[in-house]
């Protein structure tokens, strides 16, 4: 685990990101938590970073989201230079039981894998958390 | 012998089974000897008493005939022997004998009897074929009609009759190409001409209001009655009632698919729903355990926020159901505009602090439908308007009904955000879409308005710019086209 993770949360939902937060804070105390509600303006934020060493390292991404669901962001997201990009784990953090979700989810190439909300401390622990660079 | 008598039985000698068939080529019937005559009388009798069933009784008058036959030989008979007796007088008087002249008397009386005896009994006979032609064709359920070679009406049963509405006279002598309407004329005589494939020929017919579909088939008759050509015997079949079985029954299966579609919908919906602000509470509670006394505070504020999201989402569930529940609900006329004043009491918060500009033109003043759904619709059309409306200037809304050929068309129309249909118009209708960020929702109102609006048999359209406002058109069926209450199915057949 990095030293002190930058911790990306796209979720609409205010409380979550609040339970995210504070869940993370305690399971890695040096990570530096933000969150976005609004998945355009995350993607924004995360076009304009130009290195790798100070873009997030792990992302948690809602799907149901007003304007753009999870799979439009991800689909923008690959848009970003790999060499950018490359050291990011991103994570769907959704309350969905639709098993297709799940498993497009478990699926998906830029996807490291599915957590089913709310997100806890335990949850955080069994991430397989890749290298970082 | 001027004739035969065929006469048989079944191979179990059951009476029910006894078969009789009678030729005669010639009008001189019964001169051979007694027994043999008796042995046919016995056949006779017999075949008579096993079909005494059908509903032929010897009245007076089918007594008549063999009455007059056998006294006609009766008076015959005694005159050629008094006559006879009279004419040897004068020939030859000395050959004259009473006791000839009286066995003469008493073998005419005798014979005449058992002539009487046997003209009852074919007369009897007779009438059971007569009795058995009215059961088996004029009588039959199925309609029927004999053709001969030209295709010429030679028989036709009373079903025939009335599945065509042609009187039987009308059809005596013609072709049944001349009878029918044109198109179902040009379909049989295709048929005829293709030479009466034995799958038979199905059209519609078009009786008042009604349309009939009837399948007519074929056989041939190879009867010589008389000619050498054969004749055919047409059945035809009222299949309307199938068909409309059918179509229901394809409807039923229709409505099935989509109710089922429907409910997986509702599924994940449920479990988004429920799932969300769940989700809230166990992790608020999880952080609740070990948070420091200022944390406590806005997990507790979470949780009241998250709690009531449970109970909007649970009260938003019971719509829906009650909304999929409501069939037997009646219909009623409903007034457009008391229901929209209905609507506005219910969304009175809101319109407090926002009071927007409302103007009316209800040319269609009232609707007959189920009034529960119609409100549900002006609801969430009416509180859309107030949730996306321009916070830059005032809202206006105009509701408007209108009567068009497809039924009456409601519209809502604001000067709001607008949608930006080229993105989102597939999406609009479907549950748990959000279009918005700025205001947070279910994204269930659209989609409620879309499932009640096809439940109502009708459809919601939508035209909007972005920035400028929306309008959102509410199709109603005029109430005899729509399928509430349960149409009959004669009500919507489809036409060929």
């Amino acid at each position: 685990m990095a030293e002190s993770p930058l911790v990306l949360i796209v979720d609409d939902d205010p409380i979550n990101n609040f339970i995210c937060e504070k869940m993370i804070l305690r399971a890695w105390k040096e990570a530096q938590v933000s969150s976005f509600t609004n998945p355009i303006q995350a993607l924004e934020k995360l076009q304009t970073i130009p290195t790798a060493s100070i873009f997030p390292a792990y992302i948690f991404l809602d799907i149901n989201m007003p304007e753009m669901d999870g799979w439009e962001f991800l689909a923008t997201y690959a848009h970003i230079p790999e060499s950018v990009r490359q050291g990011c784990a991103i994570y769907i953090l959704s309350s969905t039981i639709d098993p297709a979700d799940i498993d497009r989810a478990n699926h998906y190439p830029l996807v490291s894998g599915f957590v089913s909300k709310p997100l806890t401390e335990d949850k955080i622990a069994a991430l397989q958390i890749p290298d970082c660079a | 012998m001027g004739g035969d008598i065929v006469c048989g039985w079944g191979e179990t000698m059951d009476l029910d089974l006894v078969t009789f068939e009678l030729v005669l080529s010639d009008a001189a019937p019964f001169s051979g000897n007694v027994c043999q005559l008796s042995g046919i009388c016995y056949c006779i009798r017999e075949v008579c008493l096993a079909r005494k069933e059908l509903p032929v009784k010897p009245s007076a008058q089918s007594l008549k005939p063999a009455l007059w036959i056998s006294l006609m030989y009766l008076i015959f008979g005694c005159f050629w022997i008094v006559f006879s007796d009279q004419l040897l007088a004068v020939l030859a008087p000395d050959q004259r004998s009473l006791p000839q002249t009286l066995k003469g008397l008493f073998y005419v009386g005798l014979t005449s009897v058992l002539l009487w005896g046997l003209v009852n009994a074919f007369w009897q006979h007779i009438r059971q074929q007569e009795a058995y032609f009215r059961l088996l064709f004029s009588e039959n359920a199925l309609a029927m009609w004999v053709c001969d070679e030209t295709f010429q009406v030679r028989h036709v049963n009373r079903t025939a009759c009335q599945l065509f509405n042609i009187s039987e006279p009308a059809w005596m002598g013609q072709t049944l190409t001349a009878l029918l309407p044109d198109t179902s004329a040009q379909l049989f005589q295709h048929w005829i001409d293709q030479g009466m494939p034995v799958s038979g020929v199905t059209f519609t017919l078009l009786q008042g209001d009604s349309l009939r579909y009837v399948h007519i088939g074929q056989q041939p008759l190879p009867l010589s009655l008389g000619r050498r050509h054969t004749h055919h015997l047409f059945r035809a079949e009222d299949l309307t009632e199938r068909m409309q079985a059918e179509h229901h029954q394809e409807r039923l299966t229709q409505e099935l698919l989509e109710h089922n579609a429907d409910l997986m919908a509702f599924t994940s919906l449920t479990s988004h729903l429920l799932r969300v602000p769940a989700a809230n509470i166990q992790g608020l509670l999880v952080l609740y355990e070990q948070a420091s006394e200022g944390e406590k505070q806005a997990i507790i504020a979470h949780l009241r926020t998250s709690s009531q999201e449970l109970e909007q989402a649970i009260q938003q569930l019971n719509h829906i159901v009650m909304a999929r529940h409501s069939v037997q609900t009646a219909v009623e006329w409903v007034h457009l505009g008391t229901l929209f004043a209905e609507v506005q009491g219910l969304l009175a918060e809101p319109l407090e602090s926002l009071v927007p500009q409302i103007s009316f033109d209800l040319q269609v003043p009232q609707v007959q439908t189920l009034k529960s759904s119609l409100r549900t619709i002006f609801y969430h059309l009416f509180s859309n308007t107030l949730k996306f409306r321009c916070p830059e200037r005032p809202l206006t809304v105009c509701i408007s009904s209108r009567q068009t050929p497809q039924g009456v068309e409601i519209s809502f129309q604001d000067n709001g955000l607008g949608i930006d249909l080229e993105r989102y118009s597939k999406q609009l209708f479907l549950p748990y879409k959000r279009f918005h960020t700025a205001n947070y929702g279910k994204g269930l109102g659209l989609y409620l308005v879309a499932t009640l609006s096809r439940f109502l048999g009708g459809e919601v359209t939508v035209s909007s710019q972005l920035g400028k406002g929306t309008i959102f058109s509410l199709l109603l069926p005029d109430l005899h086209n729509q399928h509430i209450p349960e149409a009959s199915p004669a009500t919507d057949k489809v036409s060929k």
